[in-house]
């Protein structure tokens, strides 16, 4: 646990402060220490699991969260069908196969998918600029810096997902990937740290990680449109990504438990603290994926 | 083909010179360059890392730079390993030594995909081209080798076959000899060194004895054995003769079969001619050591020529039928001897070859005649027959005694098939004779050597009887003494077929050949023939004349004397009781027209020519012996 711990704050600086709160929980002999669920799964969503597990100690003190980092969505759904971590969370929904497995997949939010950078006065970018800039029409901002792209793996689905804003900047993508020397972020946390520490960074994040992670890193917005959830839920902004909770089924109680915490009240305040676009109470609903 | 072979040898050869270094040049400067790319590639990578992690102050982050450089895999080979900017300036750098000639690689440097430098390593090409030396003095070595096992390998065989065939080309395949092309060689040039030194050399020319009797009758299997064994024999005895000769002089040989029956020797520097006789008998003494052909034991002759070069001045040509024509004469003296050729024998030779291309077509031409001799019964002085004498009406000479022409025509073989036409044409005479009131006569043909051993005699002169319907016993045929010793068995064997078809066989010329008294009592023989040279001097030297007819008598033969010129020997004969007589006293030998007029007159009686009957008292009556016509004369 401690070791986990330290792993996930050595790599998501953001992190830092939110889960020195959860440790501290943890190491208070206030309640019977129970075995912790640990948990697994897309970036954007690891530091509001930590969040929301800190807010459900306070109605259960014995639940105790185990963040294991840089899984990504799928390496967090084939750690819970291996039975190495009991919770998952994924920006997709589940395949066929996995849900074949024995997973069970909930929508618990849906967050503002982003271009991010730290450059100062960039705050917003038509689509026409993201393909210049992904093309390498433009290389330098108006000051004369580089800009420094942070690219994703093209098999992540940040990657299809900055693809889909537009033909020009599919093309502009593909062109970027083509290039020799470019940086490209594992995970969401390596983006957005790539993004953070190079200057003239800029690449794609999602608003839950930006928030919840406290990022220095800022969202821009696209064609005048700000990545909030206001902007989301009133179907402004169209682009976003799905986050699910995935169990397996007979999951343990105290999984059970934090899963229907997320549905709470309680929760979807969490969940609106932290970049999600959470819909009013009772309309969160399992997702498409088959039950069985 | 040779210059073809060393062609290819050498190209080969200088293919596996080249190839090895320059195969072993390339591999290894792409195996270097291909490492250098690598290398660049992996630590541009790594400095590419560097710069994203601190994009605006990588240049000056120089221990890092360094200790990035500096990280190498196990091979340590020396290497310049340097990072530049994009402007090229040098911005860190690790150097081992170096030596040149160099061979590097480079990699960009990326900032975000921009490039930003270029990382540079940089090798010595020196080891490779060590290596190189080495494998190209391995080339050399290879090279050469196999050089020498392309050229040397197939040019030994190519040579061998060369040879092979140079030999098959200028050797008797039977015996191993040199054949003609490569004897006419060596006599060109030996003939050419003889004259340069002087030294004077001999050509010898042996014929077999009679080969093709031996091929004929004994087939060509034990020919070919009879041709070794003299082929034999020519070496043993010129190799010991050259030995022998070499104590005085540097002589060098060379031994041929031209073809047939024909070899040749060819002795350089023969030292004296005296060698060269006492080589030609021991090799002609040699050859009559018997072979052993087929079971039989057979002895073979031959008959040598010898020219003499520069003695006898000549072509090669020239010289080589200058041999051939002393081999000629040597048969002609006999065979089983040698002759040196020489002016005189030059001039014969010229004399037989024109008569031998005279003769071929006489008899399609028509051009030999018969004469006949008569005989008469020297009791009764009634005509019992006649002998049927050659003569050739030869164009531009006239009419050729058979002496002159007779040997030619048994040379030439020409003797069967004219002798056939002499027993053809006399039988038709006696038929002619027989219709023309004359009958009853009989008649005597001579028979060669040649035609008495030919086969098919008795055949053919039962068909000439039965053709014309002649009684046999009309007909005598007379062979001499030596023609019936030269091979007793056969001679015996073919007379007793001729005695089955009837005929009758007289002893020619008796008296002067191997006179043998065991044979006139094996052979199946009729008639004695006195020869002239024992009735011409009586009756003063009568001793053989009378032993003759005694002998005669004795063994139940009849005697004709022949030659009988004169009365009084007609009269000594008488008192000898002869038989019969035969000679110019009684008749010369005369063509169709005269003696048919001869025999009519003598038949009528005419005083001319029966008067010698009255010459001398009759001899003391005796029954006449087997002499058929005296019996149609008396009748």
């Amino acid at each position: 646990m401690t070791i986990s711990i330290r792993t996930f704050l050595r790599s998501s600086r953001g992190l830092r402060a939110t889960l020195a709160v959860a440790l501290a929980a943890a190491l208070a002999p206030l309640a019977a220490q129970a075995d912790p669920v640990r948990l697994g799964g897309t970036g954007s969503a690891l530091a509001t699991m930590a969040q929301l597990a800190q807010a459900y100690r306070t109605l259960d003190p014995s639940f105790q969260l185990e963040v294991v980092p840089n899984l990504g969505s799928g390496g967090g759904l084939k750690a819970l069908a291996a039975g190495s971590v009991q919770l998952a969370v994924a920006s997709r929904a589940l395949k066929p196969e996995e849900a074949a497995a024995g997973l069970r997949a909930v929508e618990y939010g849906r967050t503002p998918f982003l271009i991010a950078t730290t450059k100062a006065g960039v705050t917003d970018l038509t689509r026409a600029q993201i393909a210049d800039l992904y093309a390498g029409r433009t290389s330098h901002w108006g000051d004369g810096q580089p800009v420094r792209l942070v690219l994703r793996p093209a098999s992540d689905g940040d990657s299809a997902l900055l693809a889909s804003l537009s033909p020009e900047i599919k093309s502009a993508l593909a062109t970027a990937m083509a290039r020799e020397g470019m940086v490209t972020g594992m995970t969401d946390q390596d983006a957005v740290d790539a993004i953070e520490r190079l200057p003239g960074g800029l690449g794609t994040a999602s608003l839950a990680l930006l928030q919840s992670e406290r990022r220095r890193a800022h969202p821009v917005s696209i064609d005048g449109i700000a990545p909030t959830p206001a902007n989301v839920l009133a179907g402004r902004y169209p682009y976003v990504k799905q986050l699910y909770v995935v169990t397996r089924v007979g999951a343990p109680a105290s999984v059970a438990g934090f899963v229907a915490f997320i549905g709470s009240e309680a929760g979807r305040r969490v969940l609106a603290d932290t970049g999600h676009a959470v819909a009013p109470a009772g309309t969160v609903t399992a997702s498409a994926a088959p039950q069985r | 083909m040779e210059r073809l072979l060393v062609l290819i040898a050498g190209f080969v050869a200088l293919s596996v010179m080249l190839l090895l270094p320059a195969t072993a040049a390339y591999s290894g400067y792409q195996s270097t360059v291909n490492i250098l790319r690598t290398e660049a590639e992996i630590n541009a990578r790594l400095t590419s890392q560097l710069v994203n992690a601190n994009p605006e102050l990588w240049k000056v982050e120089t221990l890092r730079l360094e200790e990035l450089l500096r990280r190498r895999p196990l091979d340590r080979t020396p290497e310049v390993r340097s990072v530049l900017d994009a402007a090229g300036a040098l911005v860190s750098a690790v150097r081992d030594e170096v030596g040149a000639p160099h061979v590097e690689a480079a990699s960009p440097v990326y900032d975000s995909g921009r490039v930003v430098g270029t990382l540079r390593v940089q090798r010595s090409l020196r080891p490779l081209l060590v290596q190189t030396a080495w494998f190209a003095l391995l080339g050399v070595l290879l090279g050469g080798a196999v050089f020498t096992a392309l050229k040397v390998l197939p040019l030994r065989a190519l040579h061998r076959t060369q040879e092979r065939l140079v030999h098959e080309a200028t050797h008797d395949a039977l015996t191993g000899l040199p054949n003609r092309v490569l004897f006419r060689d060596r006599l060109e040039q030996a003939m050419r060194r003889c004259e340069r030194t002087g030294r004077p050399m001999a050509l010898l020319y042996l014929d077999v004895d009679r080969f093709k009797d031996i091929n004929d009758s004994l087939g060509h299997e034990a020919g070919d054995r009879v041709l070794r064994h003299v082929a034999r024999i020519l070496q043993s005895c010129v190799e010991a003769g050259i030995q022998r000769m070499r104590r005085s002089a540097d002589s060098e040989f060379t031994i041929a079969r031209l073809g047939g029956d024909e070899f040749t020797v060819l002795l350089e520097s023969a030292a004296a001619m005296q060698d060269v006789s006492s080589l030609a008998e021991r090799i002609l003494e040699a050859l009559q050591a018997p072979v052993a052909v087929g079971g039989n034991e057979l002895v073979v002759s031959g008959s040598l020529g010898i020219a003499l070069y520069p003695h006898d001045h000549a072509t090669l040509d020239t010289l080589l039928c200058q041999a051939d024509m002393a081999m000629y004469r040597a048969k002609d003296l006999g065979r089983n001897t040698y002759q040196y050729f020489n002016d005189e024998l030059n001039r014969s030779i010229q004399h037989r070859i024109a008569l031998e291309q005279s003769l071929r077509g006489a008899l399609e031409r028509g051009e030999f005649r018969l004469h006949y001799q008569p005989k008469a019964h020297l009791a009764t002085g009634a005509v019992t027959g006649v002998e049927a004498l050659l003569r050739w009406e030869r164009p531009g000479f006239g009419l050729v005694g058979p002496d002159a022409f007779i040997p030619a025509l048994e040379e030439s073989r020409l003797i069967v098939p004219v002798g056939a036409w002499v027993i053809e044409t006399a039988c038709a005479q006696l038929v002619a004779w027989d219709r023309a009131g004359m009958a009853g006569l009989s008649m005597a043909v001579n028979l060669s050597a040649r035609q008495f051993h030919d086969r098919d005699l008795p055949q053919r002169i039962a068909d000439i009887l039965r053709t014309h319907d002649i009684a046999p016993c009309r007909l005598e045929l007379e062979l001499t003494e030596s023609l019936l010793m030269e091979d007793n068995e056969l001679s015996r064997k073919i007379l007793l077929e001729l005695a089955r078809v009837g005929v009758r066989v007289a002893i020619d010329d008796f008296g002067t050949g191997h006179s043998s008294l065991a044979y006139l009592k094996r052979f199946k023989v009729d008639t004695l023939k006195m020869d002239r040279s024992f009735v011409r001097d009586l009756p003063h030297d009568a001793a053989i004349a009378t032993a003759v007819t005694a002998l005669a008598h004795s063994l139940s033969l009849s005697v004709v004397c022949e030659g009988v010129e004169t009365a009084e020997q007609l009269a000594f004969l008488r008192t000898l009781d002869c038989d019969a007589i035969q000679g110019f006293f009684l008749g010369r030998p005369m063509p169709v027209p005269a003696i048919d007029d001869w025999l009519r007159r003598h038949r009528a009686g005419d005083e001319a020519l029966t008067a010698w009957r009255r010459l001398a008292p009759a001899a003391p009556r005796r029954e006449p012996r087997r002499l058929v016509a005296t019996q149609t004369e008396a009748a």
